[in-house]
């Protein structure tokens, strides 16, 4: 079969760093395991991102056809030029440094004259070319300072400019239709257009058997004309509308999607029912639910080598290799840094929650839970997050006031090949979310290295739980001391819970990504059977 | 004498093929260890028993010194095997075995360098991994240390501690003859990266070749301990049969390294295999060939044109390339190195032969700080005990003590107990300097000058700032900034409280706290509990932290018990705290309110420092250095709470003999404090046989198994747990007191007896 898959994300997006996008990856395995052919749409700022996401799931890129929108790119550029590039450190006033490193060529030349003729000589000689490269130095040096003096009042805003463009900046808010910020609104309108110039090149060019779109962001896709199926997570922002309030998230464009589009794949069927058939009406027959594959976090840390060696000792390399990785953790800090400047990783124990700071996500009661079990309870071990919430203002704020910023620590943008290694070293694998759009990944990500997991008892993860007898890992997400009891019976009874976990695992671990991309192709066939 | 004896505590293959014959040749035995970690970077690594024939020694030592690990710290009867029998220790660049060799091995310590990448150090290496002052350290190994380099210029480079100390013991080949087998029909190009996966390094290289050299055909050797699937051009881990085959079928060979002191194997292996070899200028291969090799390319542009000729077939070039290569593998010939090898070992030798004249340890035990409760009385405890210990074991070793030079020490005798055993002491004043100071300090002394912190705090003791010490042991960390020192320093840490109770140092910056332990050369702790923290907590590597006896002393009975009963006519308890918050006072008061209530019939008399604040009819304005707005919370409990009133007698700090005395009358002694390194009022109390009952809280739970202790435990956090154990002690403080230690059982584990059991991790510590 021939099937494409969309993904015009965004410049700022990393999926090899996410869970959905470890989830595409293993999916196009699956499809080229299954030999299938794969076109790939996407921007053109995503081809290096979407090949190091090919290249950790161990795919030949080789093997994979591009189908690149080069809109946008002007605007993206530029910014990349003007604002981001500013971070990194500009050579200023570099003249001036060479000038003087002559200098102490110079000198190194005149102590070494003996003869007092030949030193007054070059000292004339000197002089003359001095005022020979006078001019020629000032005007490339004022060059540099009035062109470093523009980009500074650009990316500074120092004197008025700044608080003209704010100026500026609110007017347009004001008074324009979209009413965002310009950058906000000019960063949307690129975005739009190669999401636009993808489906126009679909219909023109494209000779695929269905288009596979894996997001709700992109509206444009509904009109896609041939046969296209798109997944629906969740749409967790209607379950906390408060909390996403606060951020700037915007769903229309999921709900347009969700309105617009015919053929769903959910992850769970809590989902599938729930929203897609209760609450939009969808037919049953258009929709499907395939729950997960199971992200598999072994293969990345699995050192064979090439001698011949005991369980053990394989057991042994793979640790020492994974606390190595976890050394390098201080670079992915989102705070912290004076704190783990020369810290030693390579005995620390932990608790790991990987995922994105979401409101939905319930960070603060397992905060909450914490304190108790550090300062109450006397755990030792640390908690490790994934996701950055210095935006997070009450996580931010709690955290400061039970000064727990040295043993609350988030690692944000860490690599594949270190997250599994966390998961790896990690004493357990904790997941308070209050609503997912199927299964956590988290539980088979950590089992599939060894490591148990505790979890919320939402819909979503009792439908694959329920019927095994875990119920001293399973917790009330919105009660944080029945959180912190759970991980505290968890860590005393680590090797009894892992056991136990061990028979859901067993099941789940065989969702490998050939069988999944096998349920994905039957549901394409029936829903082109549908379409014809 | 000693026979000629080498310890080759290396594990590479390849070099141990070469070198240990050569050794046994030069009339040495040798032992190869058989024991190394398995970790990622150690994959090419390999254990051979065959050398152990060469050994003349016992079979059971033997035995013993094949189950060690000698990339770890080693035990004591393993250090004293390896100085009876072996003269000379050869190992390669691990900080960490390096480390335990100068500690523990007293022959000729011969460091194996291959070479670093370029702008790296041997020196930076091990300053970072083992601190600024292992360079001295080294230093003061003197002529019985050498820096064997393979190559002969990696001294260049380095600090004066190894160029002064380099001898040139090339890298050698045990093969060197070149084979005929090449035939080239497989008309790729060969690279070898190994690792590609699974580091940073070969990652790069592996990028560079696809990049540059993706228009050949080509294939990729080397160990990939996590298989790079998705690149069928990169072999994996193939037989022995397939890489002979390789070597004689492929047709060119591209090595791409410019590193200036480090070579692989591969490029020879080449050579010896008759396969022409592509490489890139300005590395090693320079040094042996020379600039104007056929092979040799200055860009990526060239070596492309030559390996495009090659996969050509053009055999003049081809002939060309393969006849002038041998030069390059002429330097790692056996008979060339040996020559080398037998005039450069003649330093070694001789270094063996000499008497090694270990100079006297001088340490000094310093305490920071104007500490005149805990601290300073632990101080006291651990100098008087390792002075015991030298004098008990005649050890060469001068131990004096030092204290900051504050007004505080001036007329009291704090220190009257060291001055009776013999410690000269010195006073000293703590200096903030900037990180110019200290980049010119390092500078002087020829280290590498990478810092980062903009400021450090370092002891003035108005003489050389404590620089004629070997080593020094600080008892506490109280440094505004990140305590420096160019002498290597064990830190006494006593707990990491801010991480229960941080609101006890709000002003107190973590950085020089935690700085202070992470660059000490060995931490101390004297719980398991800290001990936990100093990991999770402080960071620190496990390794570098050891358990040291709590420094209890058990007090005497005081034998006046009939003043006593005049003085304390009622039945009471001791509350033993201060007016820090971590002694949980509020709930401890809470709790005290329901025991009233519920007829609690003893009164509490709460003694400790700045504890006469607590009675709410003190004037806390003048409180000097104490928490007046907690204190005033306190006084606000008290007084809104008769039955505290009532209850409540606050002391104050009393004198070591009035404090004996009420501890002795008590029932009981209450303490519910938590976070920190247990309260010693409860070894106070046991040996005056008075029980207690505490906050359930791992210093205390160490403390009581320490001591036998036989305390009874309550949630410090649970107001009705207290209560009730304070009502449940009322009652049975008799059998409470029946469970107690007797006096001699508890002198086991005072100071009196762990004295030795301290000196044995400072010895070990220090190396003497």
């Amino acid at each position: 079969m021939k099937i494409g898959i969309f993904l015009a994300y965004n410049p700022a997006v990393i999926l090899s760093k996410e869970g959905l996008g470890r989830y595409i990856g293993n999916l196009i395995k699956g499809f080229l395991d299954s030999k299938c052919e794969i076109t790939i749409a996407c921007p053109k700022w995503s081809i290096d991102m979407i090949k190091q996401l090919l290249n950790d799931f161990s795919v030949d890129e080789e093997s994979v056809n591009f189908l690149i929108s080069q809109k946008g790119m002007a605007v993206w550029t530029l910014y990349e030029y003007l604002i981001l590039r500013e971070k990194r450190k500009s050579k200023k006033y570099f003249i001036f440094k060479e000038l003087s490193s002559i200098l102490e060529l110079l000198t190194e030349v005149i102590v070494s004259v003996s003869n007092i003729g030949i030193l007054a000589t070059l000292v004339i000689c000197f002089a003359i070319i001095c005022i020979l490269l006078f001019p020629i130095v000032i005007i490339a040096e004022l060059t540099i300072i009035c062109f470093n003096l523009v980009k500074s009042l650009l990316h500074k805003g120092t004197f008025n400019i700044k608080q003209s463009f704010k100026d500026f900046n609110s007017i347009f808010i004001q008074f324009s239709k979209s009413g965002k910020s310009i950058i906000r609104h000019t960063f949307e309108r690129m975005c739009k257009k190669v999401e636009q110039d993808l489906v126009k090149k679909i219909n023109l060019q494209s000779s695929e058997d269905i288009w596979y779109v894996p997001s709700l962001f992109w509206p444009e896709v509904t009109k896609i004309s041939l046969p296209t199926v798109i997944n629906a997570p969740d749409l967790v922002t209607t379950e906390f509308p408060y909390k996403f309030a606060d951020t700037g998230i915007e769903v229309d464009n999921c709900l347009r999607t969700l309105q617009d589009g015919k053929y769903f794949i959910t992850y769970c069927e809590y989902v599938k029912e729930d929203l897609l058939i209760s609450k939009y009406g969808k037919e049953e027959r258009c929709c499907k639910a395939i729950p997960h594959i199971n992200n598999d976090m072994r293969k990345f840390i699995n050192i064979v080598p090439n001698f011949e060696v005991n369980e053990e000792q394989k057991e042994e390399y793979i640790k020492s290799f994974s606390r190595a990785l976890l050394q390098k953790l201080p670079q992915y800090a989102k705070n912290n840094l004076e704190y783990l400047h020369g810290f030693d990783f390579s005995n620390i124990k932990f608790i790991l929650y990987s995922s994105q700071a979401r409101p939905n996500k319930n960070m603060l009661s397992l905060f909450k839970a914490y304190r108790y079990l550090l300062r109450e309870r006397y755990c030792s071990v640390k908690l490790f997050i994934t996701g950055d919430i210095s935006q997070q203002k009450e996580c931010m704020e709690y955290i400061q006031k039970n000064c727990l910023q040295y043993d609350i620590i988030s690692f944000y943008n860490v690599p594949v090949q270190i997250l599994a290694a966390m998961y790896q070293e990690a004493e357990l694998s904790v997941n308070p979310t209050l609503y997912e759009g199927g299964f956590p990944f988290t539980f088979g990500e950590g089992m599939s290295v060894g490591t148990p997991s505790v979890m919320s008892n939402i819909p979503q993860v009792m439908e694959v739980m329920g019927e095994y007898t875990l119920d001293e890992v399973i917790f009330d997400p919105y009660d944080w001391r029945d959180i912190a009891d759970k991980i505290e019976y968890a860590l005393k009874q680590k090797d009894e819970v892992l056991k136990k976990e061990l028979l859901l695992y067993k099941k789940i671990e065989k969702r490998n990504p050939e069988l999944v991309a096998n349920e994905y192709l039957a549901a394409f066939k029936e829903f082109r059977r549908l379409n014809q | 004498m000693k026979k000629k004896r080498v310890l080759w505590l290396i594990n590479h293959s390849t070099l141990r093929e070469f070198e240990v014959p050569l050794l046994i040749e030069l009339g040495y035995e040798v032992f190869c260890p058989k024991s190394f970690p398995y970790d990622e970077g150690n994959l090419s690594a390999s254990i051979d028993y065959k050398y152990d024939e060469s050994l003349t020694i016992a079979k059971e030592t033997l035995d013993k010194l094949n189950n060690v690990n000698f990339y770890e710290d080693i035990s004591v009867e393993i250090s004293s095997i390896i100085n009876e029998f072996f003269g000379i220790a050869f190992f390669a660049a691990f900080p960490r075995q390096f480390k335990m060799l100068t500690k523990h091995f007293k022959g000729v310590l011969c460091l194996r360098p291959f070479g670093l990448p370029n702008g790296y150090t041997y020196a930076e290496l091990f300053a970072e991994a083992n601190g600024f002052y292992f360079l001295a350290q080294i230093e003061k190994l003197k002529g019985r240390f050498f820096f064997c380099q393979a190559f002969s210029d990696l001294a260049e480079i380095e600090s004066n501690c190894f160029k002064n100390h380099a001898i040139y013991l090339p890298l050698g080949l045990k093969n060197t003859s070149i084979s005929d087998n090449w035939n080239g029909k497989d008309k790729k190009v060969f690279f070898v990266c190994p690792r590609i996966k699974t580091s940073e390094y070969f990652n790069n290289i592996y990028k560079f070749f696809k990049l540059n050299f993706k228009e050949f055909d080509y294939v990729i050797g080397g160990a990939q301990p996590i298989s790079v699937r998705e690149d069928k051009n990169v072999l994996g881990f193939i037989s022995r049969e397939e890489y002979d085959n390789n070597m004689k079928a492929l047709s060119v060979m591209f090595y791409h390294s410019k590193e200036e002191r480090h070579i692989h194997y591969h490029p020879f292996e080449a050579i010896r295999n008759g396969m022409p070899l592509i490489f890139m200028g300005g590395g090693v291969l320079d040094k042996f060939g020379g600039k104007d090799l056929p092979g040799r390319c200055t860009s990526v542009k060239e070596a492309k044109r030559k390996i495009k000729r090659i996969l050509k077939g053009d055999e003049k070039f081809i002939k060309l390339v393969r006849n002038t290569q041998e030069i390059l593998i002429k330097p790692m010939n056996y008979q060339v190195c040996k020559t080398e090898w037998v005039r450069n070992f003649i330093q070694i030798e001789k270094a063996c032969k000499k008497q090694s004249l270990e100079s006297k340890k001088k340490v000094a035990v310093i305490m920071s700080g104007g500490y005149t409760g805990g601290v300073l009385d632990f101080s006291i405890r651990f100098a008087l005990s390792i002075k015991r210990a030298i004098e008990d074991e005649k050890a060469e070793v001068e131990l004096i003590f030092a204290h900051e030079d504050l007004p505080i020490f001036n007329c009291n005798h704090y220190f009257q107990k060291i001055k009776d055993a013999g410690i000269p002491i010195r006073t000293f004043n703590k200096e903030n300097k900037d990180k110019e100071w200290v980049k010119k300090t390092l500078k002087l002394m020829n280290y590498p000058d990478n810092f980062n912190d903009d400021f450090v705090t370092v002891c003035n003791d108005g003489i050389n700032y404590f620089f004629d010490c070997d080593y020094l042991l600080l008892t506490s960390d109280a440094f505004e900034q990140t305590f420096f020192s160019l002498r290597p320093y064990a830190l006494v840490v006593h707990d990491y409280i801010q991480r229960y109770v941080p609101e006890i140092f709000p002003f107190r910056s973590n950085k020089n706290v935690m700085d202070c332990a992470k660059n000490a050369d060995t931490v101390f702790v004297t719980s398991k509990s800290t001990m936990m923290d100093a990991v999770q907590y402080g960071g620190i590597n496990k390794n570098k932290i050891r358990l040291i006896p709590l420094m209890i002393e058990a007090m005497q009975n005081v034998n006046n018990s009939v003043e006593s009963e005049d003085e304390y006519k009622d039945d009471f308890f001791v509350w033993s705290t201060n007016v820090s918050p971590h002694k949980n006072h509020q709930n401890a008061m809470m709790a005290l309110v329901e025991y009233y209530k519920n007829g609690g019939a003893l009164k509490g008399y709460v003694t400790g420092s700045n504890t006469e604040y607590l009675d709410d009819s003190s004037n806390i304005e003048d409180g000097n250095g104490v928490p007046v707005m907690y204190i005033k919370k306190l006084q606000k409990i008290i007084k809104e709470n008769r039955c505290l009133k009532e209850n409540l007698v606050f002391c104050g700090n009393l004198s070591k003999s009035e404090y004996a005395k009420l501890i002795q009358t008590a029932k009981f002694l209450f303490h519910p404090g938590y976070g920190d390194n247990g309260n010693g009022s409860a070894v106070d109390a046991a040996s005056l046989g008075t029980p207690t009952i505490s906050s359930d809280y791992p210093a205390m739970r160490y403390m009581d198994e320490f001591a036998e202790l036989n305390m009874t435990f309550f949630d410090p956090f649970n107001i009705e747990s207290i209560s009730s154990e304070l009502k449940k002690a009322e009652k049975f403080y008799k059998e409470y007191a029946k469970k107690l230690p007797s006096f001699e059982q508890l002198k086991k584990h005072t100071t009196d007896n762990t004295y030795k059991w301290l000196y044995h991790i400072v010895k070990e510590t220090i190396g003497f």
